[in-house]
């Protein structure tokens, strides 16, 4: 019997290792946003491709905001309760930036050598 | 300034701690509320929202202890981070470093001279009396007209007062009386000294001997 590939399209994938703080930083570059809708905005932009846990989500957010990249907001939510907004500092604006480009250079490597192979 | 921010930075993360739990304690509420009415939207009941909400999140003690352990290996990073930041920062900008450690000195210098004077001036230890941190001066104080409060101490005149101190208070294991006076002494020739008149028990409370002589009280004279 064919072994069937352990991973397709449509299946929930990892997100790779010291990525989380780009995508995050990406996420809330637009606009401020919950907890909850960071991770949302990351599964919807994905097709639910990655999918984040607070246990992981928390931990990062906290790291980028005691790091100076993030910035929280207190605002009244939808039923009158205090929500924390995190938003980009220009501090994260310029790390997302370096980040980025180190992103395209990585996603340009690969890309060569999977052509070149 | 650089140099301050990274102080103020490091200020933030020694003290900070207990504001950053309420923080995470809201997060965490609103993350399960959100994801309560998600859910409900899709058609679960109110509690079967909150559970499946509450079983998403994994345990918001877990969620906790991760966010803690990031922070608590994190901290101690920082706070060398800062630190070394901070002395690095002070070894280029000269001026700026000078003038603080030389106003730092000269605070510290005076704040260190006024304690010298004041531990040279403070009475030491009294010589040869026992237990002295138990020792205590029970007074009356009596306010003058002025409203100054100066007190009387011939007690050694009043026995009956002294009696109903001491029965006033059982947690003093002792309790002697004195008065303090010029008197006139032939030695052999006649001199003004300084003297007190004691209550009997006064050199046992001392926990001291006479110098010269003998205690009359003792001797039963």
């Amino acid at each position: 019997m064919a072994r069937k590939p352990k991973e397709e399209a449509g299946d929930k994938l990892h997100i790779p290792q010291g990525t989380l703080d780009l995508l995050i930083l990406t996420i809330v570059r637009r606009e401020p946003m919950h907890g909850y809708g960071i991770a949302q905005r990351l599964k919807s932009l994905t097709q639910g491709t990655f999918q984040i846990n607070p246990g992981s989500l928390f931990p990062t957010l906290y790291a980028l905001e005691r790091d100076g990249k993030l910035r929280c907001q207190e605002r009244p939510s939808e039923n009158n309760r205090q929500a924390r907004y995190y938003t980009l500092t220009r501090q994260g604006r310029k790390a997302l930036e370096r980040e980025e480009r180190r992103w395209e250079r990585v996603t340009d490597a690969i890309g060569s050598v999977l052509e070149g192979a | 300034m650089k140099i301050l921010y990274r102080l103020r930075a490091l200020a933030r993360r020694l003290f900070r701690r207990n504001g950053i739990e309420q923080a995470l304690d809201r997060d965490l509420e609103d993350y399960i509320e959100r994801s309560s009415a998600e859910k409900m939207r899709e058609g679960m009941s109110d509690g079967e929202a909150r559970r499946a909400a509450l079983i998403e999140l994994g345990g918001a003690a877990q969620v906790r202890e991760h966010v803690r352990e990031g922070r608590a290996g994190a901290y101690w990073e920082g706070v060398f981070r800062d630190i070394r930041y901070a002395l690095r920062s002070l070894g280029q900008a000269r001026g700026f470093s000078l003038s603080v450690v030389g106003s730092l000195s000269l605070g510290l210098a005076g704040t260190v001279v006024a304690l010298a004077l004041i531990n040279g001036i403070k009475p030491g230890p009294l010589p040869g009396v026992r237990d002295q941190e138990r020792l205590v001066e029970v007074g009356i104080l009596n306010q003058n007209r002025f409203g100054w409060r100066v007190r009387r101490t011939a007690w050694t005149d009043y026995p009956e007062v002294v009696r109903a101190l001491r029965e006033g208070m059982p947690s003093l294991e002792g309790l002697a009386s004195f008065t303090e006076s010029r008197v006139a002494a032939t030695l052999p020739e006649p001199r003004s000294l300084q003297a007190a008149f004691v209550s009997p028990n006064y050199f046992d409370v001392f926990g001291v001997a006479p110098e010269i002589g003998s205690d009359l009280f003792k001797a039963g004279r």
